[in-house]
């Protein structure tokens, strides 16, 4: 008993101690006189490994150039980065690994929306700064954290974006939707009931929803046929949206299609081919980054195939993962650079909160404040050529 | 009325191709009492190995669709040789554990060798609709009916008629005694694993333009068990039925009921059938044999 007393109030004496004496020891994590530790957690493997490998090879490709440049601040960048798969649980533990562990100064780019917003407490409670370049949930800033910040539109400006253009530009009048019934399909419906009530004082002729990882949507788009809509919003990802563009035009169905920015990326034609000709969406980046001639997409592409592609892209790359991350280092090294030797977690949210119309030449101009992390509300409306590729069409801003 | 005899007709279509691949899991079940959860991703390997020798080799379509299933069926062959003869004295448990192993194994080395790429397997046949009578149809999928027709007769009649159908048959009933008789229940094995296979394979390079090409797509394949199921496992013709029923059981509850539930009205109506008839629709009551 004494024993386990004795022992016990050593444990208490080294806790109490190792606390009081914490900030004075210890630095502020990650930082060194030589360098910077920044974390990602991604999916590597699994079915949205591209959004991963297309995130990961561009913080990767940055962090090179910079050292390779002496670092910033003299400083160079340690970039640190696991796998989730795509799964939360492996997020959860990845990110605890990289804020206890691996102690990263800052964390970058993140997961698909399910693997982000489980992790979203820790970061806060931690306050390790994030810049999210791939979830546009918008529950990743509710309730609002001071430590997040997002680079491209969330998902109501992509659903503003695309409902705006198919309302008023392609005039439809008797309209509907067909969703995922996860997260991303479901917050896009939800806009759309609610703008079509309140701004456009119609309803919406049919509303149909399938489950994710469905491969045949031949009932849905029947009663969706029955309904005899003109135009019909597809709130998927882009390899359902390849089937339900086909099969759409297989059942005699020929209504004018739109997209989330779930759609658009080349995989939609890839999967849907000579149908989806005439497919419009809205996407978040202005460039199109696998044939944008825009100089520093151009530059980009021709750096990635250098440092780890000699002899051809993966399928699909670069994605607009690939821009959107290169954006966010772009704009982490900025604001770096602003904060200069004295570095801490502080100082960066607070230089970081202070950007106005930060321009990456491939993502829209990013701007900050106090109370919005947001980083856009800008999109860009593009549709399928008859050529099979994604055009660019109008610029859609904002609420 | 258009609309219910327009979803009874998809429903044909898919029901098809279930019935395909249904089948593959009942041949090999009755041999071999495993039921192959590989199934899918063997499907999924047919539309891969088809649209390689189609797109990127240029064979004709014929060659291509033949090839893929020739391979299909040889892989399967391979696989039962290798992965799934040793444990042929353990638990069938262990041998349907091994089969789920093996479908995540060819799900994943497909992932790690294709990437994220999706492909489009090019239609054969145009797949611009036309009506008849106010019904929609495409040239595509009514050659898709018909080949799976056509098909799933071919092996029905290979089962009844042929020595090594009959063969086949015979290990199923009594592997003791069909040994005794001289048939070589290893070389049975190879083929009912290697005529599964190629059933599977099949279904997935006519399923192929429908559908679009990833990794994922062999998920589609348990439909085939559910349908297999709700005819009766134990017999081929209703095992056959119960694929058609289920496609089409599927599309007029996505209609009529509520599209995001027509899986769970497909299990409803399975749960529903076994409750009442324990051994499918179609199937015969099974003794216990010495």
């Amino acid at each position: 008993m004494t024993k386990l007393a004795r022992r016990l109030s050593f444990a208490v004496i080294a806790t109490v101690a190792s606390v009081a004496l914490a900030p004075v020891l210890r630095a502020e994590p990650g930082v060194t006189d030589s360098e910077i530790r920044i974390g990602m957690w991604t999916p590597l493997s699994g079915p949205v490994a591209l959004l991963g490998q297309s995130a990961r090879d561009a913080v990767r490709l940055w962090a090179k150039e910079v050292n390779e440049k002496g670092g910033i601040q003299g400083r160079k960048i340690n970039f640190i980065f696991y796998d989730d798969a795509g799964s939360p649980q492996e997020a959860q533990a990845a990110v605890r690994r990289l804020i206890d562990q691996d102690q990263v100064f800052m964390l970058i780019s993140g997961s698909v929306s399910g693997s982000t917003l489980p992790v979203r407490q820790i970061i806060t409670r931690e306050k390790v700064p994030f810049v999210s370049s791939i979830s546009s949930n918008i529950n990743l800033m509710k309730p609002f954290s001071r430590y997040i910040f997002r680079i491209y539109g969330n998902e109501d400006t992509q659903a503003y974006g695309i409902l705006g253009w198919m309302m008023k530009n392609e005039n439809i009048q008797r309209p509907a939707i067909l969703y995922n019934s996860n997260d991303y399909g479901v917050g896009g419906y939800q806009i759309y009931e609610e703008r079509l009530k309140t701004e456009y004082k119609i309803t919406s002729v049919a509303a149909e929803r399938y489950n994710p990882g469905d491969q045949d949507f031949t009932a849905q788009l029947l009663r969706i046929k029955a309904a005899n809509p003109d135009g019909l919003l597809v709130y998927a990802f882009a390899q359902e949206a390849g089937i339900i563009v086909r099969q759409a035009k297989e059942l005699g169905l020929a209504v004018k299609l739109f997209g989330g920015g779930g759609t658009s990326t080349p995989l939609l034609q890839r999967g849907a081919g000579p149908a989806a000709i005439g497919f419009t969406a809205v996407l978040v980046v202005p460039e199109i980054p696998e044939s944008s001639t825009n100089p520093a997409v151009v530059e980009y592409r021709d750096k990635l195939k250098a440092a780890f592609y000699p002899e051809a892209f993966p399928p699909g790359r670069p994605s607009e993962y690939d821009t959107a991350a290169y954006a966010a280092a772009k704009i982490t090294q900025a604001t770096l650079d602003k904060v200069g030797r004295n570095l801490t977690r502080k100082a960066f949210v607070d230089m970081l909160e202070s950007t106005k119309n930060f321009e990456t030449g491939m993502t829209f101009p990013i701007s900050y404040s106090k109370d919005n992390h947001e980083g856009t509300t800008e999109t860009e409306i593009v549709r399928v050529d008859a050529d099979l590729k994604w055009q660019a069409v109008a610029r859609a801003s904002g609420k | 009325m258009e609309l219910f005899f327009q979803v009874v007709i998809s429903g044909i279509t898919l029901g098809s191709l279930y019935s395909l691949v249904g089948l593959g899991f009942v041949v090999i079940y009755r041999a071999t009492k495993v039921v192959n959860f590989a199934q899918g991703e063997m499907m999924m390997l047919g539309a891969m190995f088809a649209l390689y020798f189609y797109s990127d080799l240029g064979a004709p379509y014929f060659a291509a669709f033949l090839l893929a299933v020739l391979l299909c069926g040889t892989f399967g062959a391979a696989l039962e040789r290798v992965a799934y003869r040793p444990l042929l004295n353990a638990p069938v448990v262990t041998l349907i554990l091994a089969t789920v192993a093996v479908g995540q194994m060819m799900r994943a080395a497909v992932r790690i060798l294709r990437g994220s790429e999706v492909s489009r397997f090019p239609s054969i046949l145009s797949a611009e609709p036309f009506v008849i009578a106010g019904l929609t149809f495409t040239p595509l999928s009514l050659s898709i009916i018909t080949i799976a027709i056509l098909l799933v007769c071919a092996f029905m009649l290979f089962f009844r008629k042929t020595r090594i159908g009959k063969g086949m048959e015979a290990t199923s009933e009594n592997r003791d005694a069909a040994l005794l008789v001289g048939i070589s229940v290893n070389q049975t094995f190879s083929l009912v694993w290697a005529i599964g296979s190629a059933l599977a394979g099949a279904a997935g390079v006519l399923l192929a333009p429908l559908i679009i090409i990833t990794p994922e797509m062999g998920s589609i394949g348990i439909k085939g068990f559910i349908g297999a199921i709700l005819g009766g496992f134990n017999s081929i013709p209703g095992a056959v039925a119960g694929c058609f029923l289920l496609g089409v059981i599927e599309n007029l509850g996505g209609v009529y009921i509520a599209s995001s539930m027509k899986d769970v009205i497909a299990f409803c109506v399975l749960v529903l059938i076994l409750t009442i008839k324990p051994h499918g629709l179609f199937g015969r009551k099974e003794g216990k044999r010495a």
